[in-house]
């Protein structure tokens, strides 16, 4: 197997950094069994070229693309491919995993530029290659693959991701009860894994950097569609905010790359509908009527 | 979510300054040192995606284009005759036909991709499921229809 560099002249030291060449025809990955328990289709497979992003902060000042040759099969992800390297040629290559059935939301990468989960996505659909593997867009990039999470954990935090129940509404006795009619309201929005694809295809997180985000904004839909929840109120300030809703332009990318079906698009132009008519209903019953 | 290293370093700066747990150790001088990409000028030309909602946005500065020039004439038509004449006359300007054809070539553009947008806005829940997006699309050309109908008899039937 052989390792080389792409557009850095600092890459080739990397064989010097511990890395282990090995043979191109060495170790294939162990297939593994089907989840479906069906039998294998027609077998391929190969080597194919993984260009994946290099940044290590105490070495490098920029990032680079780092070429790496790796064998594959029918069943190979692409998060085994990285596995693979991080195994057999590059202990130090950094990127985040966890549950590898697309739950966890954690090995989000953008691949040949596109937002996927590196667990759901096949290395044989990118095949001859070459593959390239970017962090994902529009984030601070930490080392490698690994992106700063801490915005998108502030964005989270912003609206309330939670039930609130207030005076006026306490919980009833045996508990919150919900109809199916009422559980649908806001069931689709309650899928989300938090991977931030949405956030990677969005251009206004690129180019809005106090923009809450399609899936905070989700979340706070989420929660105002709950029949149990009465935190609308609450939340209205955060979503009705030059940083809120309004810099999403309805690019729709959003819900083109959620690999669970969320669509924050039309969350997010639900919110700005919600929102519109709780400032126009303001001027006719201020505060409801029930002052402050 | 968890990290298939430990090579994330926690952040130490402010804001992140208070210990999570009575047990935590003092934070180390951060190594961090993020990379922060910019977003190209040109963002919109990356892919079909962004080309599609480029052209779903400047197809209403074309149409803009068409209003001012009707807006004009009505300018020249209050100014008197020999003004209104001169409008007249500068929509056959070869220049002004091309913004005409390109006017009503986006006016179609901008329907149909915000009529084609509107199930996203426009959700209507029947017991545990929601009424069909085409529905909802056909509504809009429905009403369209109906509308230019009644502005076509309203004038005249031209």
């Amino acid at each position: 197997m052989t390792e080389s560099s792409h557009g850095h002249p600092g890459a080739g030291a990397s064989a010097a950094d511990g890395v282990q060449p090995v043979g191109a025809t060495a170790e294939q990955p162990e297939p593994r069994p089907r989840r479906d328990g069906a039998a294998a289709g027609p077998e391929a497979g190969g080597t194919i070229t993984l260009q994946v992003l290099r940044y290590r902060p105490d070495r490098e000042d920029a990032p680079y693309l780092q070429d790496f040759e790796v064998p594959w099969r029918t069943e190979t992800s692409v998060l085994d491919a990285l596995t693979w390297v991080k195994d057999n040629l590059e202990p130090s290559l950094t990127f985040r995993w966890s549950c590898r059935m697309a739950i966890c939301g954690s090995c989000g990468f953008m691949l040949n530029g596109e937002p996927k989960l590196g667990c759901e996505s096949f290395v044989r659909d990118y095949a001859p290659g070459p593959l390239r593997i970017e962090p994902l867009a529009n984030h601070a990039v930490e080392r490698d693959l690994v992106v700063d999470l801490e915005p998108f954990m502030a964005s989270l935090r912003a609206v309330q991701p939670y039930v609130i129940s207030d005076d006026r509404h306490p919980v009833p006795e045996p508990g919150n009860r919900q109809t199916p009619e009422q559980m649908v309201a806001y069931g689709q929005y309650s899928q989300c894994i938090n991977c931030m694809l949405c956030y990677a295809a969005c251009p206004q997180v690129g180019l809005a950097t106090d923009f809450l985000g399609p899936a905070a904004v989700t979340l706070a839909v989420r929660y105002n569609k709950d029949s149990r929840d009465h935190g609308a109120d609450s939340r209205l300030p955060i979503l009705d905010n030059e940083g809120g809703i309004w810099p999403c332009t309805f690019v729709g990318a959003c819900s083109t790359v959620c690999p669970k079906g969320v669509d924050p698009a039309a969350a997010i132009q639900q919110a700005k509908g919600a929102t519109a008519q709780a400032w126009a209903a303001e001027f006719i019953l201020p505060h409801r009527g029930e002052g402050r | 979510m968890s990290t298939s290293t430990g090579a994330r370093q926690e952040p130490t700066g402010a804001g992140r300054t208070g210990a999570r747990s009575p047990g935590r150790m003092p934070a180390a001088e951060t190594h961090r040192r993020p990379y922060r990409p910019t977003t190209k000028r040109t963002w919109f030309l990356a892919n079909r995606e962004y080309r599609a909602y480029a052209l779903r946005e400047v197809s209403s500065v074309v149409v803009g284009f068409f209003v001012f020039n009707l807006v004009v004439g009505l300018v020249c038509l209050h100014r008197g005759l020999e003004s209104w004449q001169w409008w007249v006359s500068l929509q056959t300007n070869p220049l002004n036909l091309t913004l005409t054809v390109l006017a009503v070539v986006m006016s179609l553009v901008h329907a149909t991709t915000w009529f084609q947008a509107t199930p996203k806005i426009i959700r209507i829940q029947r017991g545990t499921r929601y009424v069909a997006d085409f529905w909802v699309v056909a509504q809009h050309y429905l009403l369209l229809a109906v509308f230019a109908a009644v502005v076509y008899f309203w004038l005249g039937g031209l």
